[in-house]
């Protein structure tokens, strides 16, 4: 950040510039436990401001505090700064008609998610299950607005921490994201810029949320990446992603998902690139995370299974929408979509526990996932399903309550209604 | 008995050269594979299972002829093919055939399926309207059926499922005995891989194809192989019948391997779910 950008800065909030703080800052790295009024950030979104209703005490030295949680996570909590993004409890992101739109070339739009629903409360774990090319990944993206270009979100409702994202100005939404909502992608090798060192990347959340600064993020880096179980954590810091094995750089992923303090983690696939080993220790070290800290987290996999090791309660999307919601034991006693039911009994090892024989057929769903061009206004799954009735192939389901805490598209249950669209 | 064995891998060795080595010449430093000795018989299926970066993909990389071991031989029915001259290496990549992890990346994403499955067949001299006449007939082997419509297509077009299955499609081109799979099922949705397994299990059944199954994935081994080897830092520390060592594993990492796969292993026990929620 270059002093000019600084005096930009001020100019934002107004302090007048014979300000007796200003006067004794030198800048924001001259001078490292001293912060400015307030930051800007150069992200890939563009210059971002950040503005913090805390002012450190101008001149005095603050050295990094040490964490009153020892190793464990949470350290970030000790940096001395904010509270929680904004105080609010409960109903902390929820996702209702969801529609993202691509556009296409002569004029018109894709709408490649339509129906996306689903609710994460405060401390809750919920997955998002589905095939690939089912939406699952960009409704997550959605929360904070970070479908990928040209797509964009074209209808619905989606309300992270009380704020509907539609609207949010890029500066609001950059405060979500790394602050409310984390995420941890499947590719850990993808995720890192492989020219940057492993401890810039990691504090860089904590940097645009709380205004780190360099020698604090050394520290903090560090002392997440001892967080999430890594050895050596000084020597990774200072060494570059390719350096780090698969485990390793999933591990230091989830540090830098964490360094925002943010209230909802994202996984997506976080497990599909690991050994067995590697994969439960992960899944056992997300567990205690989010029981240390009372996460919410938001898991997207293709793997019935996995989901059921993790979430308390299961949403099914296929094609774009969402087909099935319900609590997790519920939805794997009695599936009632006839897609959840293909899925479950897809495994290797089906429910009931018994392994099947080797040379057994495994079951698999026939055909496909159509793609949006198709979609039309029928049921989407009923060109693959065995209980397809003849309204399946003319109406299009709408997500009906089943109880208070199970919803499904489906005809085959009393009280479905047509739907539309 | 390496006369009669169909591949023969006698104690193998592969290093490789440091991380950061300014020189990349000559054997290299790292160990990545110390002793491996694994006998394939015809028509038999193998796992080779292990934790990550314990040599598996080396290994199969070797079985395959990609590279060349530094100690060790590879024999097929007796002819030693590896390291060896051109010319007898090229009976190594006809017995066998090596099925990548990821058939996006594994497949050329400009060249049509038809022509993908053709390549290894002109290759060989077989004449252009009978590649094409066998591409269908490979493809329609692992079940697709769309003929002329289907050849015509690029990866892209197909699903996860339907792209393994051309890729193997295109191993079994060159009518290979044995079939060395690297995480066959690792890329693909829950919903497809029954397809790849199904299909697996077919060729080595009705054709008589030797699969190696090189996967972290323990219960693809516990449906699909007869044998079980168990390769941790470059050596075999567990070797046996699969069933017998995925229910009682000797080895403390097999050990280890077998209890953290099992979710997957033994299916879902609702009361046993983990639930990290409070």
């Amino acid at each position: 950040m270059s002093p000019k950008h600084v005096r930009q800065a001020r100019g934002v909030v107004g302090i007048p510039s014979h300000s007796p703080f200003l006067a004794r800052v030198s800048g924001p790295h001259e001078a490292p436990n001293c912060r400015p009024p307030d930051h800007q950030f150069f992200t890939a979104g563009g210059w971002v401001e950040e503005q913090r209703g805390v002012l450190a005490v101008g001149g005095q030295r603050r050295p990094p505090t040490p964490s009153p949680w020892g190793a464990s996570i949470g350290c970030c909590l000790s940096a001395g700064v904010p509270l929680p993004y904004n105080g609010k409890v409960a109903g902390l992101a929820s996702v209702e008609g969801l529609e993202i739109g691509f556009p296409r070339p002569p004029g018109g739009v894709v709408r490649v998610v339509r129906g996306g629903e689903f609710a994460v409360t405060e401390g809750d774990s919920v997955a998002l299950v589905g095939e690939s090319g089912c939406g699952k990944t960009l409704s997550a993206l959605a929360l904070t607005n970070l479908v990928p270009e040209p797509g964009r979100i074209v209808g619905g409702r989606v309300v992270v921490d009380g704020e509907e994202v539609r609207g949010l100005s890029e500066a609001r939404l950059q405060r979500l994201r790394g602050a409310v909502v984390g995420y941890l992608w499947q590719e850990p090798g993808m995720a890192f810029n492989p020219l940057l060192r492993v401890g810039v990347q990691v504090a860089e959340a904590g940097v645009l949320r709380y205004g780190w600064s360099r020698r604090q993020a050394d520290c903090r880096a560090v002392e997440l990446l001892r967080a999430v179980g890594l050895e050596n954590a000084e020597a990774l810091a200072a060494g570059y992603p390719h350096q780090l094995s698969g485990g390793q750089r999933q591990r230091a992923l989830l540090a830098a998902a964490l360094a925002g303090d943010p209230r909802l983690l994202v996984l997506d696939e976080p497990t599909s690139a690991l050994d067995p080993l590697a994969q439960q220790s992960l899944l056992e070290l997300i567990g205690r995370v989010q029981k240390a800290r009372g996460l919410a987290v938001l898991l997207i996999t293709h793997d019935l299974q996995l989901a059921a090791r993790v979430a308390r309660r299961v949403v099914v999307m296929y094609a774009g929408e969402t087909v099935e919601s319900a609590p997790t034991q519920e939805l794997l006693a009695a599936p009632a979509h006839p897609y959840t039911q293909a899925l479950l009994y897809c495994a290797i090892t089906p429910p009931g526990g018994v392994p099947r024989p080797r040379g057994e057929e495994l079951a698999t769903i026939p055909g496909r996932v159509p793609p949006p061009e198709a979609w039309g206004g029928v049921c989407r799954f009923a060109p693959r399903c065995d209980r397809a009735m003849a309204r399946c192939r003319t109406a299009h389901p709408a997500l009906t309550e089943l109880t208070p805490e199970r919803r499904v598209r489906c005809f085959l249950h009393a009280g479905a209604e047509d739907g539309g669209g | 008995m390496a006369e009669h064995t169909l591949l023969a891998a006698i104690e193998l060795g592969r290093r490789y050269p440091q991380r950061g080595a300014w020189v990349r010449r000559g054997p290299g430093t790292i160990p990545a594979l110390r002793g491996v000795t694994l006998r394939v018989e015809a028509g038999e299926s193998v796992g080779v299972v292990g934790p990550s970066g314990a040599g598996k993909s080396t290994l199969a990389r070797l079985l395959a002829g990609m590279e060349a071991p530094d100690e060790g031989t590879i024999a097929v029915r007796g002819v030693v093919v590896s390291p060896a001259p051109a010319r007898r290496r090229a009976l190594l990549r006809r017995t066998v055939q090596l099925v990548f992890q990821d058939p996006a990346t594994s497949l050329n994403p400009r060249q049509r399926v038809g022509a993908a499955v053709r390549e290894p067949l002109t290759v060989r001299g077989v004449g252009r309207r009978e590649a094409a006449q066998r591409g269908l007939e490979l493809l329609r082997l692992v079940g697709l059926w769309g003929g002329d419509a289907l050849a015509k297509r690029l990866p892209r077009d197909l699903s996860g499922g339907e792209r393994q299955r051309v890729a193997l499609a295109r191993a079994l081109a060159c009518e290979p005995q044995v079939l060395v799979l690297d995480e066959p099922t690792a890329a693909l949705d829950a919903s497809v891989r029954g397809q790849v397994v199904n299909l697996l299990h077919a060729l080595w059944r009705q054709r008589g194809v030797a699969l190696v199954v090189v996967t972290h994935d323990l219960a693809l081994v516990a449906a699909l192989c007869q044998r079980v080897v168990v390769l941790v830092d470059g050596t075999i520390v567990e070797e046996g019948e699969a069933r017998a060592v995925l229910a009682q594993p000797r080895h403390a990492t097999a050990a280890a391997l077998v209890a953290a796969s099992a979710p997957t292993l033994r299916g879902w026990n609702l009361k046993g779910c983990a639930h990290v929620g409070p």
